[in-house]
């Protein structure tokens, strides 16, 4: 039994669908969930103090152990006393275990039973991620909750023989994990069910991660390209098979309509780069859609980038100015980030006060009519919807 | 609104070289000097917005310069929104300064035609007359701006270069001014005569003379010293103060004396003992582009009228290879470990908060974080230094 640093309440339940607003106490920092968490790779969220994060009202964020394992690597992370420290983030904190990375970042990589093997992208050295290793460095970051090392294999793969080992040695890796946690007191451990997209291979999965009782899981493994009706129905399946009083985060979720779609379903937590990246490129989250302010059309457009958005960008500044600097000037970064990570919370926030008044259907419908003014919903969206009983108007 | 307004509080020389207080005020917003304008580009100070910008210097009044390479290309739009530029960049309340020459970059020569000057914008060269230069400050309503001028003259320029900048920058001072009396949208505007000549005196002196004859100038900027605004702080102390000096006595001495460029503190001082009252910001800007963290430890005593800098040869930290006596370089492999402020007892927010081994890890990882941390300490530390240069000189207007 892993011991607990995590207290998980169920706050309101969804009397329609399977949303849910939950506290979860972490040594850090007390979160409300459906929460979704910032990405910062490489030891900060890009272009933004943490200041404007918890002004933003941001409440847990995520590190990659793959980037901060090789810098500022794991020997200056231990004398720095963690990443909270070093960061200056005193709010709650996430990493992931690395694998991902190796996987998607490195032609190079190979996977064995005994771990990801993996060439350095600094100084071309190579180096074997094991499960114990990966948990070392998680140790040393000392975020509040930690993943293990998962076996990644694509969902789109065809090769069903790969994706069955993959889901076993998962567990191994698991069991490996669970055994190189030394810090347990504050940190949680979260298994991750993998299975690709297949039904027996999810519950597998998930059945093996419940035998070792966890604070809370992931569902691995999505948001990799697969259509969208595998991922929905992925995501159902697996919060359905995992417990009630556990957090359930589905990794990699990050665009607004997947958000919402999955805390329908019962999913509590959510990490992905997009609204950072996004911004960087110059574009900007609205309930209304995306707008990419590079276009000529934002010329003249005096209006900030969303009406009566409370964020710091759109209190001060007009499409237009954003316009004139978006490719030039580095602060658009600034500006265009501090909104869409606004826009996430704000959604994140608005979920979580329907839940709790029991008008939760209420706002999935007024969010989808807004982007979809249209009512050309995608089939995906309204199939999800409906299986959790749904029906946009 | 009110008309803007430049005062000399005190002044401790009888002659009009000197270091003096002064205030710049426009309705209740009000400036002390000697101060710097903060440098922006496109309208903002480079890597930090406003929300950040309030975090460095919280509720002081202040004063940005925005060169006109830089936001050019913003006329058409404002044109249209007409509430001006600062308000457009999201520092309205602010006081808000236009200038012609970005002194944080190297800036092109050679494409001045007849009274058309050439200003390298984003979207290209653009030949701008007077008129066209007025219709942008119609459009731009700042509440100072400086004339169209060439300044294209550096310590390696000819005579007759420097004579056809004086001659030109001139005319289009006179042409601007007579346009500036008429414009209704800039009435409260101050005026800013931009002083040019080079290094060589005779044109230095022919320039403030004639410039001096108008009465209705906010003050005169020196103007005109250097084409790459990178090098600024290698051009030596003893060539370029005769020539603020001798200049400087045939200026009336009420009015407000600018000098625009990335000077070392020390000559900033020295500067100031000959009687300027405003500097800006690219010092630290080009700090931060740098890499570089502000650092230098300095002691001002007030003595014999003028300010003396004394700056401390700190060897305490043996390892130090300091670029220069002012900054270290936090791109340097010995701050990996330094779990230290980038400097010991600094009130700014990177300091509060962060250290330098985060900050080396930002910049090697070239996160864009990095830079904003700079910023924040270099600007809040150039804004302290010129605090201290006030107090000092408050100090001694009432001991006396």
């Amino acid at each position: 039994m892993v011991k607990t640093s995590l207290k998980f309440d169920v706050i309101a339940k969804c009397s329609t669908s399977h949303a849910r607003t939950c506290t979860m106490e972490l040594p850090h920092y007390t979160v409300e969930t459906p929460v979704f968490m910032p990405v910062g790779t490489k030891g900060s969220i890009k272009s933004l103090l943490p200041e404007q994060l918890e002004d933003i009202d941001c409440q847990i964020i995520l590190g990659n152990t793959y980037h901060l394992g090789l810098r500022p690597g794991i020997d200056l992370l231990k004398k720095a006393n963690g990443l909270h420290n070093f960061m200056g983030w005193n709010r709650a904190l996430l990493t992931d275990s690395g694998g991902f990375q190796m996987v998607s970042l490195l032609n190079m990589a190979e996977i064995s039973e005994q771990g990801v093997n993996f060439e350095s992208p600094y100084d071309g050295s190579r180096s074997l991620l094991t499960p114990e290793k990966s948990i070392e460095i998680q140790n040393v970051i000392g975020a509040d909750i930690i993943m293990q090392l998962d076996d990644v294999v694509p969902t789109t793969s065809k090769n069903n023989e790969r994706m069955e080992e993959a889901t076993y040695r998962t567990t191994r890796w698991l069991d490996r994990c669970i055994s190189a946690h030394k810090n347990t007191e504050k940190q949680n451990i979260f298994p991750i069910v993998q299975g690709g997209l297949k039904d027996d291979l999810r519950k597998l999965s998930a059945n093996l991660n419940l035998e070792r009782k966890a604070n809370g899981y992931a569902i691995g493994g999505l948001s990799g390209g697969e259509a969208k009706e595998d991922f929905w129905r992925m995501v159902l399946l697996s919060t359905q098979m995992l417990p009630f009083d556990k957090p359930k985060y589905v990794m990699g979720v990050g665009f607004a309509v997947d958000l919402v779609i999955c805390c329908a379903l019962g999913a509590d937590m959510f990490d992905c780069v997009f609204p950072t990246r996004t911004a960087r490129f110059g574009f900007a989250l609205t309930s209304y859609g995306t707008l990419s302010l590079k276009h000529a059309k934002y010329k003249m457009d005096f209006e900030p980038l969303e009406k009566n958005c409370i964020c710091s960008t759109c209190k001060t500044y007009t499409r237009a100015y954003i316009h004139h600097i978006v490719s030039t000037e580095v602060v658009s970064s600034t500006l265009l980030s501090v909104h869409n990570l606004n826009y996430q919370m704000q959604l994140m926030k608005g979920i979580r006060d329907s839940i709790k008044k029991n008008i939760f259907p209420e706002f999935v419908q007024d969010f989808m009519i807004k982007l979809y003014p249209n009512k050309n919903y995608p089939p995906w969206c309204i199939e999800a919807l409906e299986s959790v009983h749904i029906k946009l108007k | 609104m009110e008309p803007i307004r430049f005062s000399v509080v005190s002044s401790n020389c009888n002659n009009t070289n000197g270091p003096r207080l002064g205030t710049l005020t426009r309705s209740n917003y009000r400036i002390d000097t000697p101060a710097f304008m903060f440098y922006t580009k496109s309208g903002s100070v480079p890597y930090v917005s406003r929300e950040v910008f309030d975090k460095i210097l919280p509720n002081d009044q202040v004063l940005f310069n925005h060169p006109l390479p830089t936001n050019l290309n913003f006329y058409e739009t404002l044109k249209e929104y007409n509430l001006g530029l600062n308000k457009f960049v999201g520092f309205e309340n602010y006081f808000c300064c236009c200038s012609i020459t970005d002194c944080a970059v190297e800036t092109r020569q050679g494409f001045n035609v007849k009274d058309k000057v050439a200003i390298k914008s984003k979207s290209g060269n653009q030949l701008i007359t007077y008129e066209r230069y007025m219709d942008i400050m119609e459009v731009f309503k700042p509440d100072m701006y400086v004339t169209l001028c060439i300044s294209n003259t550096n310590l390696d320029s000819v005579y007759s270069a420097i004579e056809k900048s004086v001659n030109i920058s001139n005319r289009l001072f006179h042409s601007c001014l007579e346009r500036h009396n008429k414009s209704e949208t800039l009435k409260g505007s101050g005026v800013i005569a931009p002083i040019q000549g080079g290094y060589n005196v005779k044109e230095r002196i022919r320039s403030a003379k004639y410039l001096a004859e108008y009465n209705d100038v906010l003050g005169f900027l020196f103007d005109g010293f250097f084409t790459d605004g990178s090098t600024v702080e290698d051009i030596p102390c003893d060539i370029v103060m005769p020539v603020i000096t001798e200049t400087m006595e045939y200026l009336p001495p009420d009015k407000m004396k600018i000098i625009f460029g990335a000077w070392t503190p020390a000559l900033i001082i020295d500067f100031i003992n000959s009687g300027i009252d405003m500097f800006d910001s690219t010092f630290p800007y080009l700090a931060t582009e740098n890499n570089c963290a502000l650092i230098f430890d300095y002691n001002l005593k007030y003595k014999n009228n003028g300010i003396i800098l004394s700056i401390p040869d700190n060897n305490s930290d043996k390892n130090r290879e300091k670029l220069n006596i002012y900054e270290i370089c936090l791109m340097d492999k010995m701050y990996f470990e330094s779990f230290e402020p980038l400097k010991d007892g600094c009130t700014c927010l990177t300091c509060q908060k962060h250290t330098k081994a985060y900050i080396h890890h930002l910049l090697v990882s070239n996160e864009a974080l990095g830079p904003i941390l700079l910023t924040i300490h270099n600007l809040h530390y150039f804004y302290q230094f010129f605090k201290d240069i006030r107090e000092v000189l408050f100090k001694n207007k009432h001991q006396q």
